[in-house]
């Protein structure tokens, strides 16, 4: 079958998929589009351009916190509020981008890792907690179009499709156009790239601020469907996780962080029962994807893929 | 179009170049020879920016290399491949190619991510060129193959092409047919003849190989120690008695073919 079709199936899929399930669960499953939005964010700037950040909790702090304040301080309507809370992220990405010009890949790990501790702990100061909300946070409104509120979980739901939807499109485009394969080129061969035309300082800001701007919306949806936002939430655990779920789905590719965010947003809820065995499973499920599955998961669907004609024949190549 | 004058190159100790001068004429093949460490792929670093040489400058049609960046040589149409291969392994072919014409590409990342008629018709139009390449060098059958899955000497040929689509004017080649077999050098040889007479590109080429270097090139630079010890027609070269003896029995004059 063509592709098209494919992706219509699966858009017919997950425009029916809430009517069989919990209020909570269709919560759970909106949450998990932020989640994919910020993986596939790190995964643009990680396996794409292959700059290493763990840090990116950061970023989804600051969009939340910017929708929220845009809002509520500025009584900016939620459909301009939200997408400038992801160009204002996009923008403070750039601060990352200036030491990831000098420094190799692990220093600048540890300088991405500086830099989320560093907004983790200056949020809940008490000089601006009168705006910020201190280690409390704050309520963020509900999304609003028009005189429509997005209220129930249904609603946000189709909401976070709509959104993360079309954002997936958008990273599409950048990771198949020339931008995305200036991206790998300089990750390969820096040399050889840059023999060919191809601006280093240019494309790994690029990079940040593509990779930020989707943290940024990420956070910000997160926000919004919480309904509150607190600096709590954004610790090195929750960078590690977004870390994690692009390991696990596969670097540099896109579907496979959808994949992985997918099932590291819901592993803790079917886990919820082991509540202490919890982190057990965790690390046991990411050891075990990284010895069997080294190129993630979904580099492990391409090799059965070629390995089982019939796979070819179900999912023609190229299609 | 290309000048060298008294460049000279330190790595610490080491004097790599040492006042080197020659230029390269339009329309030209230029073969830039020596033994092992005579600088040769130094001299290429230089053109290309990648080092900062301690001495001497660099002119391209006049205008001094030595102010612009590495990325942006390619756009005064100095074009290099690499020695050991500058390809990238996980892309296709295809994929491969449409860097070389990386220049050509101007959509904004935000016309790109919308996917607007202008960054489309562009991947479009650029695409159906890389394609063209392939097909007028019987090889469209590659386009979608991975690079690091292809022979050696079909890699040699492809990163050529990939250099080829950046719209060279001069093209600067590093050992074009190393570790290729008798029959693939001869390919390559008759290949970079036709850019250069019927493309009309200007080619500069480091090689080892002394019959391919004799055959093709019409004029010669020999490099030893880092510096010039001859320059001229292959004929002249050949006869030379410094040269004789920098190669040291290597034969250059029993390469004469």
């Amino acid at each position: 079958m063509p592709r098209q079709i494919w992706l219509a199936l699966i858009a017919l899929a997950l425009v029916v998929l809430p009517f069989g399930l919990k209020g909570y669960t269709i919560y759970i499953v909106s949450l998990a589009g932020a989640n994919i939005l910020a993986a596939v964010g790190l995964n643009l700037l990680m396996g794409y351009a292959g700059q290493v950040s763990i840090g990116q909790a950061a970023f989804l702090a600051i969009g939340g916190y910017t929708s929220a304040l845009l809002m509520t301080k500025l009584g900016l309507a939620f459909w301009l509020a939200f997408p400038l809370a992801g160009v204002l992220t996009g923008l403070t990405g750039l601060i990352l981008f200036i030491p990831a010009l000098r420094l190799g890949t692990i220093y600048l790990a540890i300088a991405t890792l500086g830099f989320g501790a560093a907004v983790q702990q200056l949020i809940p100061l008490p000089y601006w907690s009168a705006i910020l909300g201190g280690h409390q946070g704050i309520k963020v409104p509900r999304p609003q179009i028009g005189s429509f509120v997005f209220d129930t979980d249904l609603e946000l739901y189709y909401l976070t499709l709509a959104i993360v939807g079309v954002l997936l499109v958008l990273s599409w485009n950048v990771a198949r156009s020339y931008v995305g394969r200036a991206f790998i080129a300089l990750r390969d061969k820096p040399a050889a790239a840059e023999a060919l035309g191809i601006n280093p300082t240019r494309y790994k800001a690029y990079a940040f601020l593509v990779s930020a701007f989707l943290t940024g919306i990420a956070g910000a949806l997160q926000a919004h469907l919480v309904g509150h936002i607190s600096p709590g939430e954004f610790g090195l655990g929750k960078s590690i996780e977004i870390f994690a779920m692009v390991i696990l789905g596969g670097i540099g590719s896109l579907p496979g962080s959808v994949l992985g965010a997918v099932f590291l947003t819901f592993l803790p809820h079917w886990l919820s029962e082991a509540k202490l065995l919890y982190t057990f499973f965790y690390g046991a499920a990411l050891v075990l994807v990284i010895i069997f599955m080294p190129y993630g998961v979904w580099g492990f669907f391409l090799r059965l893929y070629y390995r089982f004609p019939m796979m070819q024949k179900l999912f023609p190549k190229g299609a | 179009m290309l000048a060298l004058e008294n460049l000279s190159m330190r790595f610490g100790g080491l004097q790599a170049l040492d006042r080197v001068s020659f230029e390269v004429r339009e329309g030209e093949i230029v073969g830039l020879i020596g033994p092992n460490g005579a600088g040769k792929t130094t001299v290429f670093n230089l053109i290309s920016r990648f080092y900062e040489p301690t001495g001497g400058r660099i002119s391209f049609y006049g205008e001094n290399l030595l102010r612009l960046r590495p990325y942006q040589i390619v756009e005064r149409g100095i074009v290099r491949t690499f020695q050991l291969l500058g390809l990238f392994p996980y892309m296709t072919v295809l994929e491969n190619l449409m860097i070389g014409e990386h220049r050509d590409f101007g959509g904004s990342l935000l016309s790109v991510a919308l996917g607007l008629p202008r960054a489309r018709r562009e991947e479009h139009d650029r695409r159906a060129q890389a394609l063209w390449l392939l097909r007028f060098l019987k090889m469209e059958a590659l386009a979608d193959a991975f690079v690091f899955a292809l022979p050696y000497g079909t890699q040699k040929l492809i990163e050529l092409m990939r250099a080829l689509l950046a719209r060279p004017r001069l093209l600067l080649l590093d050992e074009p047919v190393a570790g290729m077999n008798a029959a693939e050098k001869a390919a390559m040889r008759e290949f970079i003849r036709r850019i250069n007479h019927d493309w009309g590109i200007t080619v500069l080429l480091v090689e080892h190989d002394m019959s391919f270097v004799m055959g093709l090139c019409d004029r010669i630079v020999v490099l030893n120690y880092g510096r010039v010890i001859a320059q001229g027609r292959p004929e002249e070269i050949q006869q030379n008695a410094e040269v004789i003896e920098a190669y040291l029995g290597e034969g250059v004059g029993s390469a004469r073919a």
